[in-house]
């Protein structure tokens, strides 16, 4: 590589690497060392070893954010993952119809998710919204089930809120499908290959970094999970709702405890980590890449 | 590539990584205009002082007018001629009370600290981010005067007056009259004698096909915690002094937890299917539209009650008032306004703009302009109130006969035990939890703090 080139690199690194650093490395630093302090919003952070951890495991609120982020990274990583490559691998067929049904699968992630929160708040309501009206329509007698305000059906109906809509991940695989050759589907057909077995022996393979990808991108995307959550349940009722994040919300603006909440956080990236190398190691990309390398 | 291509290339590289660098730069650079109010500064070259303000109070703040007027009439005072305002502006009091926490930890909090409750006086006091106004009140005895003993004390931090409160917040019934007589129920004068008459009222609601009160949980349940706060301060003389009784940290006792079941029984049998897990405004609309008739809330409601965006036209005179059974009426002073300005000439300035909200005839116009009741306890309402907004001068006839005044928990209790309240309000409603687990749940949070 030549001197020039390589001043050129270090160009366009430079500013990223400093948006870098002020952005997220500064923070993660300042978060992981209050995390041992003992730090509320009147007074000065001062060292306290371990106390924020201990508290945390000991506190059952925290294990059932805890579970619940976990069950929600479980869904995520394979029901909506899943969900995104069906409707992927049946629009890549490209049956009649199929762009119009792209589109509108695409609408509600459009939709920011504050608006989501809100229309689903409406539209479940018990009072006014559409099961009442279904209710109404099928004769059915008993109350109106409460989906977002009856913890035996708060975490499934805020879940609904978002696992369904996976037209971020559709579109990601459609590109890699794409990129196949067609000469591949092209023998196949002569051969004499059904459609699912297009999918199963040419398609899925073809996909399989892809799907470590979009596996990947939903479980940080759960650890994460905030708006929609505290635009409708707020972590309950009770606890059936709460998550890392929003526990992490109510440590620091609610009880005011900077340093247990960035304990909070430490858990947070640990976690996120910890999935990320869990996902790596599933899906062999580590020695995907040293075959590709090899091949090179 | 040619030559030619190779230099535009270049350039546009050039451009690029010169756009990055400026937009890192424009990270830490803040330009003069859009200055926060937080910035710190003494006299400008004018000779003028500019008090840097935070200021909640805007957009469909309900007294948002009225802080307008307040702002722009002080410029006009001898006191105020030789200062400016620079504002920022945050709508919401829960967004208010985040960035206040942020400066609190980590910042310089505006000249001029609006209070959104949230216990932030004693917060800012031990952060030292607040000055001491004990001084001030000392050296005017006159100012002094218009404020009784428990709105001070309420504004004190370890002997030091550190808010100045502008108001007291009372809350009762308001009730909706076509509502009562469809019903066939004669509203009582001032309230209901017990809350064994109150039930029985609100059977009959049920059996007439009406939603007899109106509740919440969402955000911080307020209606439910009106109506919590009225069952446990009403039910005995110990109930009333736990209600006043500050940031409590045991709520396992028996006048609680028979509230609580009270509040369940409320919850589950008399008000909307949508209450459970339902916000303030929905409830509130319930009301407005005469869906249900009782709905307890301050004199900060009346001016909706008039406007026609809200409820529909003449609703106003279908509105009458009384107060919790037993004659319980919810009055607490409110978290004062504070001084966060450090340097002599702005600490003068903000002091003397404090003093002009606390104003008799200031005073008055905030109880006109936005229902905000007055903090001075001997301050006579004028008979032109009687006229132009009688159902405010019925509130203040009304509060003036409560026989049990008590706080109420968005002023008395910690922030997370407000949040555990609402968080589980829906467990209590659907019986997923007994009074008991709830009141321990409660503590739990409580004991955190």
């Amino acid at each position: 590589m030549t001197g020039k080139r390589k001043l050129w690199i270090a160009l366009f690194i430079t500013p990223c690497m400093l948006l870098f650093g002020l952005i997220y490395a500064a923070p993660i630093v300042t978060v992981t060392a209050t995390a041992f302090t003992r730090y509320t919003a009147a007074a000065r952070p001062v060292f306290a070893g371990g106390e924020n951890f201990a508290a945390l495991f000991r506190d059952k609120d925290f294990q059932i954010a805890v579970k619940n982020t976990l069950v929600w990274v479980l869904l995520q990583t394979t029901v909506h993952v899943s969900i995104g490559l069906g409707m992927a691998l049946i629009l890549h067929k490209k049956p009649k119809g199929w762009k119009v049904a792209r589109t509108v699968y695409l609408i509600p992630n459009i939709v920011p998710t504050a608006a989501t929160g809100i229309m689903f708040m409406l539209l479940l309501n018990p009072q006014f919204g559409v099961v009442k009206g279904l209710y109404k329509l099928l004769s059915i007698s008993g109350p109106v089930p409460n989906l977002f305000g009856n913890s035996r059906y708060a975490f499934v109906t805020v879940t609904c809120t978002w696992l369904f809509y996976s037209a971020f991940n559709t579109v990601i695989f459609l590109a890699q499908l794409g990129s196949v050759d067609k000469a591949i589907y092209e023998a196949a057909a002569i051969d004499g290959a059904s459609p699912w077995q297009t999918d199963r022996h040419i398609n899925l393979p073809a996909l399989r970094g892809t799907i470590g990808t979009c596996v990947l991108l939903a479980s940080v995307a759960m650890v994460s999970q905030f708006d929609i959550i505290y635009m409708t349940t707020r972590g309950g009722p009770g606890t059936a709702t709460l998550n890392l994040p929003v526990y992490l919300y109510k440590t620091m603006n609610l009880e005011n405890n900077y340093g247990k909440a960035n304990a909070v956080g430490v858990v947070q990236i640990i976690l996120g980590l910890g999935l990320a190398g869990l996902i790596r190691l599933l899906f062999g990309e580590k020695k995907s890449n040293r075959e590709t390398e090899a091949q090179l | 590539m040619t030559r030619h291509k190779k230099a535009a290339t270049a350039m546009a590289a050039v451009t690029l990584a010169a756009a990055m660098l400026l937009s890192l730069c424009s990270c830490a650079s803040v330009s003069p205009s859009k200055q926060p109010a937080t910035a710190s500064g003494t006299k400008d070259t004018d000779g003028k002082v500019t008090l840097n303000v935070i200021n909640y109070h805007v957009g469909v703040d309900y007294a948002a007018d009225y802080y307008k007027y307040l702002f722009e009439s002080f410029l006009e005072t001898e006191a105020g001629k030789n200062v400016r305002f620079n504002f920022e502006e945050i709508p919401t009091t829960d967004a208010f009370n985040q960035k206040i926490k942020l400066l609190i930890s980590g910042g310089t909090l505006p000249d001029i600290v609006l209070n959104g409750g949230n216990n932030i006086t004693e917060l800012a006091a031990r952060a030292g981010k607040v000055r001491d106004l004990t001084p001030y009140f000392d050296a005017d005895p006159a100012w002094r005067a218009l404020f009784d003993d428990r709105s001070i004390e309420f504004n004190t931090v370890d002997g030091k007056i550190y808010g100045v409160p502008v108001s007291k917040e009372i809350s009762y019934i308001y009730y909706n009259k076509e509502l009562f007589a469809r019903a066939g129920i004669e509203p009582p004068e001032t309230a209901f004698e017990s809350w064994d008459e109150f039930f029985k009222a609100c059977e009959t609601f049920k059996a007439a096909g009406i939603t007899p009160v109106g509740m919440d949980t969402a955000d911080s349940g307020w209606l439910s915690n009106l109506w919590l706060c009225g069952l446990i301060a009403t039910q005995s003389k110990a109930g009333e002094t736990w209600m006043n009784t500050e940031f409590p940290t045991n709520f396992n006792i028996p006048q609680v937890q028979s509230a609580v079941a009270q509040l369940q029984r409320m919850l589950s049998q008399y008000t909307t299917a949508d209450a459970v897990g339902g916000r303030y405004d929905p409830m509130a609309t319930h009301f407005f539209n005469g869906e249900v008739a009782m709905f307890p809330n301050g004199p900060w409601m009346i001016p909706d009650f008039r406007n026609t965006e809200k409820a529909p036209e003449g609703f106003y005179n279908k509105v009458g008032v009384m107060l919790l059974p037993g004659g319980g009426m919810s009055l607490v002073p409110t978290p004062g306004d504070m001084v966060g300005a450090t340097d002599p000439k702005k600490i003068e300035a903000a002091v003397a703009f404090l003093k002009y909200s606390t104003t008799v005839e200031n005073q008055l116009l905030a109880l006109e302009m936005t229902g905000l009741q007055p903090v001075s306890p001997h301050i006579t309402i004028p008979a032109r109130l009687k006229n132009s907004d009688p159902l405010m001068a019925k509130v203040l006839d009304t509060a003036a006969r409560a026989k049990v005044t008590y706080g109420q928990n968005q002023a008395y209790w910690h922030q997370n035990v407000i949040d555990a309240f609402s968080t589980f309000l829906p467990e209590l409603a659907y019986f997923n939890i007994t009074p008991e687990q709830f009141c321990a749940r409660l503590t739990e949070a409580a004991l955190k703090n």
